[in-house]
This record gives C-alpha cells, structure tokens and sequence, in this order.
C-alpha cells in the first residue's frame, strides 16, 4: 500500500520477521514509543524501481488484510516516495512515480502523465502533507493520507463546521488498545481546495486527532484520504511541496 | 360535505398509518448531544432506511422496550426515550465520542459503513469483489463481441484494464463473431481489438477517445446503473445525457419521455463524474435538480455526480 501516512516502509509481521529494537526512532502505524520489531538493509522493488539497504519497521498489518481481504505485504509511505512525483490515477487505477531532480522537476516525464491544472502548496508534518482547505468558509489544516480510506475529522475541534457534517451512523471500533468505542460516521460537506475546487461530500468519520497529532508533530483538523483524492487526479512532489490537480480527461462540449 | 370529511378521515388515517408503518431512523447531532430517531420497526431491520440503527443489533432493544423500562436503561453511555407512539430516540453526549484513535484504527474504517446494507453482503464473504481489473470469466458480466471477421486467424482484446496487453485475451469465434467474456470490475475503460496485428476500435460501440497516435479507442463504462431525471422540456423533441463518462459525446445517450420529464439509465462505476442534459440535440443544460456543480477550467458549468 503506497500510504503517505506513514513515515517510510513498513513491513507486515504476518509475513516479514523482525528484530527487536528499542532504540529506532519510529514515527509510523502504531505511533511514537512502541518496543519494535525491525528488519533491516531490505530490498523492495516496484516495477522497475529498485530501493536497496532500506531499512522497515515490522508492524503486524494483518487488520488491513482482513478487512480487505487481500494480501498486504506492507506499506510504502514517505522516505521512499520523497524523490519522486507520485500521481494517485484511482481511474486509470494506477500510481506512478516519476523521478524528481533536487529541485523537483521531474527528471523523465512518462507520456501518459496529464496536464497540471493547479497547484496547492503542502507543509509537512513530520512526514504527512499538510494543506490548507476550506469548509463552508472556515479554513482548516488536513494532512493527506493515501493509507485511509475515509477521512477523519477531529471532534473537538470541528465545532465551527459542525453544520457541515452530517452523520449517519455510529461504527463500533475495536481500537489497537483493545478497547472498544463508538465513532460517528457521516459524510463531510462543503470542503473546498484552492478556494475554487469544491468536493463532493465525503464519508467522514469524528475521531479525536490528539495521538495523531502527536506523530504527526501537527495540529491538524483531520485527515483526508481515499474519499478526497479518488475523484481527483493528484500528484504529490515533496520537493517542491507541492500538491498538483491534473486536468481530468474530458473534452468539452 | 359529509363525503368529503369522511375522505378526508380516511385519508389521514392512511397517512397516520403509513406514518406509524414506514420505517426510519436517522442520527443527528444538536450541540452537545447526539440523537439516533428510530421507528421500532427499524429494530434488526437490514433496511437501507435504518443505517443508523445498524450497529446495535447487540442491544437487544425489542426486549427493552418490551419491559417498559427503558426509561431506567443505559448502554456505552446511551440513553433511550419514546418520542411518538412508536418511535424512540438513542442519546448520547457527543464528547462521548472523544476517545483515543491510534493511527492504525484507520484502517478499520472502510466504506463498507456507507454501503448498507451491501456491507451485510459483503461480510458474508461476497464473491463479488475482484482483485484484478478485468478476467477471463464464462460467469462473468461483460462480453466483447466482435461481428464478422471470418477469415481472420487471431482476435485479441486489448485495454486499459490489462496494460494494453497484446496477447492475454483471445476472442473465440463462434458463428460470425468473435467473442470473450470477462469478469470485469467497475470502472472506465479503453479498449481495441486487435485483428491479425491490426488494430481497431470496437465498430459496435459508438463512444469512443481520440488516442496519441490518432485513433480512436472504445470506451467502456462498467458500473452499477444510475437513474438521471429532467424535469419538464415537454416541448422538447428528444432529450440526451452526456458528460465524462461517455467523453461529452454530443450524441448523448437518449433519455425517454415520461409524464413529467425524461429520463435515462446510465451506468457508471464508482467516481467522480460531470455531465449535462442535451436538449434537441443543441442546448447543453446543468440538471436543475442537483445542486452540486463544478466550474471547468474554460468556465463551463456541469453536474456532478458522485458514485460510492
């Protein structure tokens, strides 16, 4: 899963063996601070892409794999994809990633890539994207997470927009923690990028952010993940820091 | 007059009755407080009505309401109140809400929620989710066809669905046509034939892409059927939907006239998509009916739809 959530590659326990270090700074899937198991000086290969001596985090992954009921070796999040320009084309089903030079431009531009239309600026938190948006007027900060299917909003701090969230039902969470919980699940109104792209309303859930947060070195208002980006057509360039809008195909009339 | 009263006590009694009847429920939040509205028969109802029901089948609320002491009940820091003679409203304070979310219970939420009740199916372990675009498949739900070619040696179909492969999908002849069935999941595609090495575009399929070598490639939309409607333009002779699933094809695909309007089956896979209503074939219009729309980058307006 190519997952921009998450710091660099994580492997699956169900699959990878690991070794214990307690000392390895971690950021990723289970947070700051967790005892973890490592696998070191891998070898990962995407297509024709090939990482060497990169070092993973063993994390047990196998809620992913039951839930969507395929395979999931791991995740490839940030210290892998940073030297490339990755379009997310949920269509065309496909993810590509073009090589950047130090200044972000992309090296060998592949012909299937469309036109950019726009461009919004990113921050990062600690490894996330973070922009700036827009709902119904109230600017909020979102980080971009390909690795969540649904977006999240933080509960506590969505008072301002709570008009534009309207919820449908409440989902019975067993959390990591092992405790169970409710969260409220609805869909999310009126958010706009660039002041001028608006979304069409996606399924939202309100969480509380604080542990993300936490790792995520931010006070983000939420997370968005597949429900905004598949309608689209990103690229994100961590270089540049830029988050791009290509043009959709359509001719027209 | 006393006609007319009776009537009218008749029909409200049939209102009052649909009203008690038609199940609901639905979740809002107010302030500080959520509430789930419910009608009892919504209780283990799989209805697409009582979604916000959904997640407390454990609760065993017949039997609650059955005692009569529901007013003495709680659950996980839910309440229950009779708010009608057969309606009943769950609270809970919403800072309830307010527990840990670790970064990995993100993926435990997926949209199998906002799918009811096709969620129900898919726990059950459906046979419908496919982890590859597009299979050869004898129980699949599309077939390519390709009419004539008799004397050609090799028929093969080739897409955007498998990298344009040149080799994979071979089209059997039977008869006077060549055919192949796929197990294909939603979604849009392009696609050709390629016959004895030369390549075409599917002659029965009028929608179709200009390529970068200037072709044309079919086009191929598998989805679950959409309904469009358009109120009114009884004056108009014919009526068309076009939009990006169908690359703005100024044909459109016709819509049929009904009582008060027209209307049209589409189908469309899960996305983003625009589109416009084509009156007699020159005027492009926005649906008046959806309020949803998105300015293009030349400053036309179109609907937009969204599939989940």
């Amino acid at each position: 899963m190519v997952d921009t959530g998450a710091d660099g590659l994580v492997l699956n326990s169900q699959h990878f063996i690991g070794t214990a270090d307690d000392s390895r700074k971690y950021y990723g899937v289970s947070g700051r601070g967790k005892s973890l198991s490592v696998s070191y000086n891998n070898q990962i290969a995407m297509d024709n892409l090939n990482f060497i001596n990169i070092d993973a985090d063993v994390v047990d992954l196998s809620s992913i794999e039951y839930n969507k009921d395929i395979k999931i070796l791991g995740l490839v999040g940030f210290s892998l994809l940073s030297d490339f320009e990755i379009m997310f084309n949920y269509r065309g089903r496909f993810i590509s990633l073009s090589r950047v030079d130090i200044k972000g431009n992309v090296i060998d531009p592949m012909p299937f890539i469309l036109d950019k239309k726009d461009s919004l600026s990113f921050t990062l938190g600690n490894f996330i994207p973070v922009i700036d948006v827009m709902v119904n007027g109230v600017k909020k900060k979102f980080g971009i997470d390909s690795g969540a299917e649904i977006n999240l909003l933080d509960l506590k701090k969505s008072k301002d927009i709570m008009a534009q969230f309207q919820p449908i039902k409440t989902i019975r969470l067993t959390g990591s923690d092992g405790k169970e919980s409710d969260v409220l699940a609805g869909r999310l109104y009126k958010l706009s990028i660039l002041e001028k792209y608006r979304c069409a309303s996606m399924a939202t859930v309100l969480i509380n952010m604080d542990n993300l947060n936490k790792i995520y070195a931010s006070n983000l208002d939420g997370i968005l993940g597949f429900e905004f980006l598949s309608p689209w057509l990103f690229s994100i360039n961590y270089k540049k820091q830029k988050l791009y809008l290509h043009q959709l195909k359509v001719i027209n009339p | 007059m006393y006609k007319f009263l009776l009537l009218l006590n008749i029909v409200l009694q049939c209102n009052l009755l649909i009203a008690q009847e038609t199940p609901f429920s639905q979740c809002e939040i107010n302030g500080d407080d959520v509430y789930i509205k419910f009608h009892e028969s919504c209780i283990n109802s799989k209805d697409e009505s009582c979604i916000a029901l959904a997640e407390f089948k454990d609760f065993d609320l017949a039997s609650v309401i059955k005692s009569g002491l529901f007013t003495l009940w709680e659950r996980d820091g839910w309440t229950l109140q009779k708010i009608g003679s057969h309606s009943y409203q769950l609270h809970k304070k919403l800072i309830q809400f307010d527990k840990t979310f670790n970064l990995e219970d993100k993926f435990k939420i997926d949209m199998s929620h906002w799918n009811y009740p096709l969620s129900e199916k898919l726990a059950q372990g459906s046979s419908d989710i496919i982890d590859e675009p597009a299979k050869i498949s004898s129980a699949g739900n599309i077939e390519f066809i390709l009419k004539g070619w008799q004397k050609a040696k090799k028929v093969i179909l080739s897409g955007s669905f498998n990298n344009w492969d040149e080799n994979a999908i071979k089209l059997i002849r039977v008869g006077d046509k060549w055919k192949i069935r796929l197990k294909m999941a939603p979604g849009i595609y392009e696609y050709k034939f390629i016959v004895d090495g030369e390549w075409m575009h599917d002659p029965a399929n009028a929608f179709m892409v200009q390529n970068q070598h200037f072709t044309y490639n079919s086009i191929l939309v598998v989805g679950k059927d959409v309904q469009f409607y358009l109120k009114g333009y009884s004056d108009a002779k014919k009526v068309a939907l076009s939009g990006s699933f169908n690359n703005w094809d100024k044909k459109g695909v016709s819509c049929i006239k009904t009582k008060d309007g027209w209307k049209v089956t589409q189908k469309l896979p899960p996305g983003k998509h625009f589109y416009k209503f084509i009156i007699d074939g020159q005027h492009w219009i926005i649906d008046p009916s959806n309020q949803l729309q998105e300015r293009d980058e030349e400053g036309n307006v179109n609907s937009v739809i969204i599939i989940h």
